[in-house]
């Protein structure tokens, strides 16, 4: 593995010349960046205590690392270059003998990493990135502190290394070794300067004209797992996981030019070079994200709630998108007042939502305290954006920031969750969306109002080639080991109508005690899938490992559909015949119709290997019904009945529990279909269709 | 404008007289589709079968059923999607048509699509060889075929201009703009600059449509003059009388725009739930598409009784 400052990069940095000061007539342009340089650092090292101390409230996590970071950014050369006072403490029961840490941007430092090597593979677009689009993030020194002093210089024996692949050419991960073992519960003080270039846009980070936002863009340390190893993956196509702590950041930027970061701002200082220093400082988080822009307009708004914690709201909007900001504070409102209702209260005090410019790809995504939503220009309410998209994102500071899963290997556990919370949130606060085709573009909508969309949680992209999908890979495999297009089903999709399924199984009181115990008993830990299935069945009151063995472990499909109904007059003879109600007295068999007899059957079949018990709605043509418990164990299940009248229809899961069945159009069956109306009716539109695609091909004829 | 306000009153006036001739299109859009209908009908009943998604879909919209359709879709059926209703049915072939993306459709669709353009350009021939105002004797399908040879060559004159438009100066510009916005992060210049394209592409290719149809009545006036004489005469016109036959066609597609408003309101959309109703709808519909091909007999109309005024 090559060492830092050998062969690989650039020996001068991409796209560099002398700096240049922000405001275009500095006093004296070199010594006023380093002046601000020397008062970051000057500030950092003054600091008198860690963390703690310094962040309002109680400590709501066991903070494992407290950052302390002075960053300067220069908008024209799409570089940084900071100074981090990293303190950690080795939260496993081995010692350490040496520290990782993730240098995301990295990722699309050259084409030879593993992230843009999957991107080929997955056969994605590859971005056509000039020279001054690419990016790199680099380590220049590195030093354990000692009272306030450096003591050990790690520098030279720092080291990329590939723990997933092995690629050589990838930079992600760096190792440093250490010169003493830290023991388990020691506290370590590294201090480290990292300089970076800002990516393109890339995979929601980046830069586009003066849109900066800023992800995944400082060296962070990864996580020592209890067992003394690392979890420290490189960055192939997964998202995050990193360990609680406290974040105090100090981030230079053009004077003007509005900043939104996790946690709250407490202070703005300009330094007189035109550059000014916002200070953030959040405590009980696992990132820290932020963004600038000239463009921003702010929007501030406050939640409340009579039994909820208030929240500050902060809103950074784009100015093409100026008449969103209510939709999108009431969407966060929303996401607030649901998910703390369900789950548990949202404890920050604040969020800060961030409206992503148009055509940055940074949209929709998700950070503590911060998160970016997403809309066009012209956006319909029916179209639910920025609505969706919103509450998504808004809806993950609690499955993901709070309950901090590890998304590496078990990115169901937020994304599903989320998922499912986001669509029982939207049906909540939200009219059902309806269809909307973007014209010309994309860039005009127009809605289509007799067409409701289903809901996603309801299976609405199951069948977008997920039948197939749902065969790859189980959803307990680690995430970032799936295969193509597995992250997508195994990590939303599927865990998403699991959850819908299992809210189907207990009835939502009992389900929505199981998600508040789960919030409650994990909020500010990192949860494993056993430990959900452990509160499921604790709350649940019955043991669910034949459930979790086929969603989470297995790939099965589930597939219930009614097989064959028949209905065939019978002759009775005269007495007393047996109904439902009772005995009554049949006269005599004859064509009176009043007299009429039936006998019914009706056999429905598993065809998929997945079982479930499911409910199977028989109504008869006078409207009399009956319902029929099925334990879905064996292939086929079999009713007969004798009645007054024919079978009309057969339903299968009528109340639609089982989410996950794949195949919704065999689960009913009419004795008088409505199929050649339906489809006379819509083959009668795609005739129009059709006919008035042929006159667009008259006008060139 | 009194020149304009004449063609207009004329060329109605003469689409009047013989509306029954546009009929003849119709009759051709139908006898094309119905084929095609009746294939996707049966995609549609196979997968509905005995369910109630039938009935779902009888009443409005059946999402998850669609999603399920659309997975196992193939041929035919992928083409089947739910923007097929109301003016849905019109917006997708005017963004294809707009976006240059309408020779991109489906096998089947461009197939039946390229089978109405010509016998479009064979009835329009007819069509125009009846608006213009000659001393003949010979009945409509006489006139269609007399003059369809040549209408045929005009027809490919402007296929290859339009070609030229969308093909290659289209892309070209898509590129540029693209380029030019790279670094963008409001939509509206996106937007703006998109617009624009649009909008040069389209005076292009509005031009040309203009310059094929008056060739046309210049050919139907004077079969005995070549064709090379005929579209050099009708750039000669063009350039002369620009206002006044831009004008006219702008009037003719204002109408256009005016119909598409009327039926984007009274249409039913996916409401129609009962035979009566789906026949209403199919009818309703067909009217629509009546209005179309009488606005295209306008066109041609109107382009005949300004030729010939301009000429008095």
């Amino acid at each position: 593995m090559k060492p830092l400052g050998v062969v690989g990069y650039p020996a001068s940095i991409p796209g560099a010349r002398a700096r240049r000061p922000m405001s275009p007539h500095p006093p004296v342009p070199g010594l006023a960046r380093i002046w601000s340089l020397v008062v970051t650092v000057a500030a950092i090292s003054l600091l008198p205590s860690r963390a703690a101390a310094k962040t309002p409230g109680a400590t709501l996590s066991r903070r494992v690392v407290s950052y302390e970071m002075g960053v300067w950014l220069e908008p024209a050369e799409r570089t940084m270059t900071g100074t981090v006072d990293l303190t950690w403490t080795n939260p496993s029961r081995q010692p350490a003998r040496e520290l990782r840490f993730h240098l995301y941007y990295n990722a699309w430092r050259n084409a030879d990493s593993s992230f843009l090597r999957s991107v080929r593979q997955a056969s994605q677009k590859f971005p056509d990135h000039g020279p001054q689009d690419w990016a790199y993030s680099e380590v220049t020194s590195i030093a354990l502190v000692e009272n306030g002093r450096e003591s050990a210089d790690l520098t030279d024996a720092a080291e990329y290394i590939a723990p997933d692949d092995g690629n050589e050419s990838d930079r992600t991960v760096l190792r440093v070794p250490l010169q003493q073992t830290v023991r388990p519960g020691q506290t370590i003080h590294v201090r480290y300067q990292f300089r970076a270039k800002v990516p393109r846009t890339f995979a929601r980070t980046g830069v586009r004209g003066e849109y900066f936002f800023l992800a995944q863009w400082f060296p962070k340390i990864g996580v020592l797992q209890p067992d003394g190893t690392w979890n420290c993956h490189q960055f192939i196509q997964t998202e995050f996981f990193a360990d609680f702590g406290n974040y105090d950041v100090r981030l230079t930027v053009p004077t003007g030019w509005v900043v939104g970061a996790t946690g709250r701002q407490q202070s703005v200082t300009d330094n007189g070079d035109g550059s000014s220093t916002h200070r953030y400082v959040q405590g009980d988080v696992h990132d820290f994200t932020w963004t600038t822009s000239p463009h921003f307009r702010i929007h501030t708004a406050k939640f409340e709630h009579p039994e909820l914690p208030p929240v500050d709201m902060r809103l950074l909007l784009m100015p093409d998108h100026a008449g969103k900001a209510d939709r999108y504070l009431d969407a966060t409102r929303a996401t607030l007042r649901w998910y703390g209702t369900w789950y548990g209260a949202y404890p920050y005090g604040h969020v800060t939502v961030v409206d992503p410019a148009y055509g940055s790809g940074t949209g929709g995504m998700e950070y503590p305290t911060l998160f970016t939503g997403g809309t066009r220009w012209l956006s319909p309410r029916e179209q639910r954006s920025p609505e969706s998209v919103t509450v998504h994102e808004a809806g993950h500071q609690f499955w993901y920031g709070i309950v901090a899963n590890d998304e590496f290997d078990h990115a169901w556990l937020d994304e599903g969750f989320n998922t499912y919370s986001t669509s029982r949130t939207l049906l909540a606060s939200y009219e059902p969306a309806r269809r909307v085709e973007r014209y010309l573009e994309g860039f005009v909508p127009v809605v289509f109002h007799d067409l409701q969309r289903a809901e996603r949680f309801d299976g609405a992209d199951r069948y977008g080639g997920v039948r197939s999908d749902l065969l790859r890979d189980p959803m307990q495999r680690h995430s970032w080991r799936y295969g193509p297009n597995g992250y997508r089903v195994n990590s939303y999709d599927k865990p998403a109508m699991m959850l819908r399924t299992l809210e189907g199984y207990f009835g939502w009181k009992t389900f929505q005690r199981v998600l508040a115990t789960y919030f409650e008993r994990w909020k500010f830990r990192h949860p494993r899938p056993q430990d959900f299935f452990a509160v499921v069945e604790e709350v649940g009151g019955q043991d669910m490992d034949w459930f979790f063995d086929q969603i989470h472990a297995d790939t099965v499909l589930f597939d219930y559909a009614v097989d064959t109904v028949r209905s065939r007059r019978v002759r009775v003879g005269r007495g007393y015949q047996d109904e439902p109600d009772g005995p009554i007295f049949v006269e005599d068999d004859d064509d009176d119709d009043d007299d009429a007899r039936y006998a019914s059957t009706v056999i429905v079949r598993r065809w998929g290997d997945g079982v479930f018990p499911i409910e199977v709605r028989v109504t008869f043509e006078d409207g009399s019904r009956q319902l029929e418990a099925w334990d879905g164990r064996n292939r086929w299940a079999r009713w007969d009945y004798a009645r007054a009248a024919p079978v009309q229809t057969v339903e299968i899961d009528p109340d639609r529990r089982l989410a996950l069945d794949v195949d919704e159009t065999n689960d009913s069956w009419s004795r008088e279909p409505d199929t050649a109306l339906a489809s006379t009716k819509w083959a009668a539109k795609w005739m129009v269709e059709l006919q008035h695609f042929m006159e667009f091909f008259a006008l060139f004829g | 404008m009194g020149d304009v306000r004449h063609a207009l009153v004329e060329g109605l006036r003469r689409v009047r007289t013989h509306w029954p001739l546009a009929l003849l299109a119709q009759a051709v859009s139908v006898l094309l589709a119905i084929p095609l209908a009746a294939l996707v009908r049966q995609h549609l009943a196979d997968s509905l079968g005995s369910s109630l998604a039938a009935t779902r879909l009888r009443d409005g919209w059946d999402d998850l059923w669609f999603q399920a359709f659309a997975a196992k879709a193939e041929g035919l059926a992928t083409t089947f999607q739910p923007s097929v209703v109301g003016v849905g049915a019109i917006l997708d072939g005017l963004d294809a048509t707009v976006t240059g993306n309408l020779w991109t459709q489906p096998t089947a669709i461009a197939g039946v699509g390229v089978t109405y353009a010509l016998t479009w350009t064979f009835l329009a021939a007819g069509l125009v060889g009846t608006y213009v105002q000659r001393e003949t004797t010979l009945s409509f399908w006489a006139r269609a075929g007399q003059l369809f040879p040549r209408f045929l060559v005009l027809a490919a004159f402007g296929a290859a201009i339009y070609g030229m438009i969308l093909g290659v100066i289209l892309p070209q510009l898509t590129r540029a703009v693209d380029h030019l916005n790279r670094e963008t992060i409001d939509e509206r210049i996106h937007f703006a600059w998109v617009a624009g394209k649009y909008f040069l592409v389209w005076l292009a290719m509005w031009g040309t449509s203009l310059l094929v149809d008056y060739s046309r009545v210049l050919s139907a006036r004077h079969p005995e003059r070549g064709v090379l004489v005929v579209i050099t005469q009708t750039v000669h016109l063009l350039s002369r009388q620009a206002p006044r036959v831009f004008g006219l066609s702008f009037l003719v597609l204002l109408g256009g725009a005016a119909l598409f408003g009327v039926y984007a309101v009274i249409n039913p959309g996916a409401r129609d739930s009962t035979w009566v109703a789906v026949l209403a709808a199919f009818v309703l519909s067909q009217l629509y598409i009546f209005g179309r091909i009488l606005l295209r007999c306008t066109a041609f109309a109107t382009a005949s009784a300004l030729s010939e005024h301009l000429d008095a």
